[in-house]
């Protein structure tokens, strides 16, 4: 009896990814259930998610999530990263969370001035009003200043990872030409965030535990959202 | 063991840890005099009904028994992936994993369908199993994956 050596069929590639200029809104949701080692891969990563509780395991996952923003941004049709390359991501992660970190110092310093100004008014003796005056001022400055930095971190962050140059994180003008030339598709990017973000607590159904890998998904679902959106981009 | 599993390892298992210190520090303050709206900071990871926690210092932790028992036994499963040399040797197959979970996965849904209460014991029990399971299954999936980068690096 002759031994059977044919190895099963390779599961089909997915369909190449979209030509068309808008955002695909339902394959940022769905692309992740595409890769035949899915669940591997997304229960590995809802432990780097517990770990990101602690602080470092944010590193791991912001090394990930730019491997597949990479693999998003040049076309490649099963796009999640093997979780093999521990070091590679850690190091790229903290590079990313540096990029973040430096964005975010110049507004944490304009916050800390209400702060000092209350304590001086308080301190002199002025009346409670006056302090809470100065935080209200500064607080209705603040939502502008916070929404442009949640309009601009993810590019920038983006911008960096798909190039693996660091440098590309602060490339203000091809930062902000990218947001005016793809408005459309970069505001669908934010709405998909969001609304993986909405799903992604209904995890906590799933035996509460569950929602640790549903957040992780939602961070996949994010970033290719944002990738794909660099993919389409129109310069 | 590779690097890759050794920092894996000692993320995880610190992770774990820390959320059952908070977990433990949050019940001893509440049993000397700290306000019991401090468990609502642990909503994010769990439901915290009262009934279905354990007891510390005379007062219901903040997590249930089946999470408690799910962090624990995720440390669990990372102590003996590293001290237990034959383990770290081959892949703990898919089906290992499935079979652990399942008494988790029918204690908890047949009681969040209502058709039954579970008790302490057995939410501990089958959290445990799970997550030692999982902690062996994916820790020998990262070694695995660790090895091959290495060598390629290597060649």
């Amino acid at each position: 009896m002759s031994e059977m050596t044919t190895t099963p069929p390779a599961p089909p590639e997915p369909p190449a990814p979209s030509q068309s200029p808008y955002l695909d809104f339902g394959k940022p949701f769905t692309f992740v259930f595409e890769d035949p080692d899915w669940l591997k891969k997304i229960l590995i990563g809802g432990l780097f998610y517990l770990a990101s509780f602690i602080l470092i395991g944010l590193f791991f996952l912001l090394g990930y999530c730019a491997k597949l923003a990479r693999n998003v941004a040049a076309g490649v049709a099963r796009p999640l990263p093997e979780w093999d390359n521990l070091g590679d991501y850690f190091v790229e992660g903290l590079k990313l969370a540096v990029i973040a970190i430096i964005y975010a110092i110049p507004f944490v310093l304009i916050f800390m001035i209400p702060l000092i100004g209350a304590g001086i008014a308080e301190s002199v003796g002025g009346s409670d009003d006056f302090a809470a005056a100065i935080f209200g001022g500064f607080g209705c400055l603040m939502v502008p200043v916070i929404l442009i930095l949640v309009f601009w971190i993810p590019v920038a962050l983006l911008f960096a990872a798909v190039s693996g140059r660091f440098e590309e994180g602060f490339n203000f003008s091809a930062i902000f030409g990218f947001i005016k030339n793809n408005f459309v598709n970069y505001l669908l990017a934010i709405l998909i965030n969001l609304v993986g973000n909405f799903i992604s607590q209904f995890g906590v159904i799933l035996l509460c535990i569950g929602v640790l890998f549903t957040a992780f998904w939602s961070m996949l679902v994010s970033t290719y959202a944002f990738a794909d959106a660099y993919r389409l981009r129109r310069k | 063991m590779t690097l890759g599993s050794r920092i894996a390892a000692s993320l995880f298992a610190a992770a774990a840890a820390a959320v059952l210190a908070a977990a433990a520090f949050c019940s001893y303050a509440i049993a000397h005099g700290a306000s019991a709206r401090w468990r609502i900071l642990f909503r994010v990871l769990c439901h915290g009904i009262e009934s279905r926690c354990l007891e510390l210092w005379g007062v219901s932790m903040p997590i249930c028994a089946r999470c408690t028992a799910i962090y624990a036994g995720l440390i669990v499963g990372i102590v003996l992936f590293v001290i237990v040399p034959s383990l770290r040797r081959r892949l703990v197959p898919s089906v290992v994993l499935a079979l652990a979970i399942a008494p988790l996965a029918i204690d908890g849904l047949t009681q969040a369908f209502r058709f039954r209460e579970s008790t302490n014991s057995l939410r501990v029990l089958t959290g445990m199993i799970a997550a030692s399971a999982f902690a062996l299954w994916a820790m020998s999936h990262i070694e695995r994956g660790s090895r091959r980068s290495e060598e390629g690096t290597l060649s």
